[in-house]
């Protein structure tokens, strides 16, 4: 589904991904972890259109997307779910939901996206005519989420959900994810919280300082010395 | 005494009412793509012109014939400008500053082309209405009325549009979080575009309103800029109510300024406005940024 080939993304004279190489598999649920700063989020901006890869190839259904402009990435099925979110802070929560439907796929399947939304998110349905300004940390993750899904999309990419919120409210988010991979959706979390995410995922890859450093199948990661050397912060 | 007081107040109305419609042109213009049009008094008075040449050239036209020919030549010229000015512009540095400079330079040579095709003097449009209407003991003038009315519709219009319209919300989506709107697939230069033109169109409207009442001349269209400059200062950016306030209060102001102390005091009193505005509250009354 989609495939990262040898990625290398400066900011200006910086390197922030090294020849970062990744795969998502159809229908796979892919957890990236690692510590703050080493371009996790950068990897998701580049493969979603907001930077440019100085070189290296990002292939979504087997075509080119590096270059692409945005809209043409989510109408092909591609949809980014951002760590500062960006929602509308003056619509409503209904509005910036219909926004997230905005491409043309997601257009005709308005209305069954909204009931699937406000199905997984059930406290959505109630603040629907609220202001996206007026909601809390929590509500604003689930609103980001469920615009994210309004747009019909085949393959998630989605930037630390969990931020920011309360424990009880980050195993929701995380089992609503979990659901959202169960009906066919392919994801690909960047989440620090790799422990809580790792029984949904089918596969993990650790990146530091730019660098994919490991990847596998959750078995191997989570017994591995290093990846409980980098939890533990040492 | 009273009487006359009232007359005055109706008389700022009704151009409190055109003036919101030229600041909301402009308002919404920078607040969807943070541009800045120094040229807009220009266009306004451009589109005056092209209405004077429509009255000049065929007996058979009214206003409503006016309005239905211009407005959608406005948004035309909107787009167009857009396209060629503004968007080779964005994908430079410092765009912010040189589509200002660019827009200013633009409005010069409209200036100049208006100078150049019709000439320095002063034409005048035919009246909305002729005669006065009654209302209880006070008579309006009936042209003033219908620009008031014709104001209060357009802005009507516009609020519908951007709250229920899919291009309205796009608009509104742009302006309030621009990241958030590429990643909803929103392609960003349309917007631009079909917003410059909205923009100019309601340029165009308010300055055939204006025209209708105020002689036309070349350069016109920078007192006008001025003015709908300070209400969008006054009623804060991306506000399109503090525009409305912002209008009211203005035009309301300025016909007691006009009538009291005499009309070489309009000027001054909102460029005072403006000082105030920017020293005291830089947001405006109702303004996001």
């Amino acid at each position: 589904m989609l495939e990262v080939d040898k990625l290398n993304v400066f900011y200006d004279e910086i390197q922030a991904l090294k020849e970062v190489s990744l795969k998502v598999n159809d229908g796979e649920l892919v957890v990236l972890f690692g510590a703050n700063g080493h371009g996790k989020s950068t990897l998701l901006k580049t493969i979603a259109g907001l930077l440019i890869p100085r070189s290296g190839d990002i292939k979504f259904k087997g075509r080119k997307i590096n270059g692409l402009a945005m809209p043409e990435i989510v109408e092909m099925g591609l949809a980014y779910i951002a760590e500062e979110r960006h929602l509308f802070p003056e619509m409503t929560v209904i509005e910036n939901l219909k926004l997230g439907a905005h491409n043309s796929n997601a257009r005709k399947k308005e209305t069954e996206n909204l009931s699937y939304t406000f199905s997984l998110f059930p406290s959505l349905g109630k603040l629907e005519n609220r202001l996206a300004s007026t909601l809390s940390g929590g509500e604003r993750r689930m609103l980001a989420i469920g615009r994210g899904l309004m747009s019909s999309a085949e393959c998630l990419l989605v930037d630390e959900p969990s931020l920011g919120l309360a424990p009880n409210l980050r195993s929701s988010v995380f089992a609503r994810i979990g659901d959202i991979n169960k009906s066919g959706t392919s994801i690909l979390l960047v989440e620090q919280n790799v422990v809580q995410v790792s029984n949904l995922a089918d596969r993990i890859y650790l990146m530091e300082d730019g660098k994919i450093t490991l990847e596998g199948r959750k078995e191997e990661i989570m017994g591995s010395e290093h990846v409980k050397e980098v939890l533990l912060g040492i | 005494m009273v009487h006359q007081l009232i007359e005055v107040f109706l008389c700022g109305v009704t151009i409190a009412a055109v003036y919101a419609v030229a600041a909301i042109g402009l308002s919404l213009l920078y607040g969807v793509s943070q541009i800045f049009n120094y040229g807009y008094g220009s266009l306004l008075m451009l589109m005056a012109y092209f209405a004077w040449l429509l009255f000049a050239k065929f007996s058979w036209v009214n206003y409503g014939l006016a309005f239905l020919i211009l407005i959608p030549i406005a948004f035309l010229i909107g787009l167009i400008i857009d396209g060629a000015i503004a968007r080779p512009l964005r994908r430079r540095e410092n765009w912010q500053i040189t589509t200002i400079l660019a827009t200013l330079g633009l409005g010069i040579m409209v200036d100049g082309f208006i100078l150049l095709f019709f000439g320095p003097y002063g034409k005048s449009l035919p009246e909305l209405w002729g005669g006065g209407i009654d209302i209880g003991a006070y008579t309006i003038d009936g042209s003033r009325l219908v620009m008031l009315l014709i104001s209060v519709c357009v802005v009507i219009v516009v609020e519908r549009f951007l709250c229920k319209s899919r291009y309205g919300m796009n608009m509104r989506a742009v302006s309030q979080d621009m990241v958030g709107a590429r990643i909803v697939g929103l392609r960003i230069n349309r917007v631009f575009g079909y917003t410059f033109g909205l923009s100019t169109a309601l340029a165009g409207v308010s300055g055939v309103l204006l025209a209708s009442v105020y002689m036309l001349s070349p350069e016109g269209g920078w007192a006008l800029f001025i003015k709908g400059f300070v209400v969008v200062a006054l009623g804060g950016v991306g506000s399109l109510r503090g525009a409305l306030y912002a209008a009211l209060i203005l035009g309301v102001a300025e016909s007691f300024i006009q009538w009291g102390i005499g009309p070489v005091w309009v000027m001054p009193f909102w460029l005072m406005i403006l000082i105030a505005v920017l020293s005291v509250r830089p947001r405006g009354l109702l303004g996001i940024r």
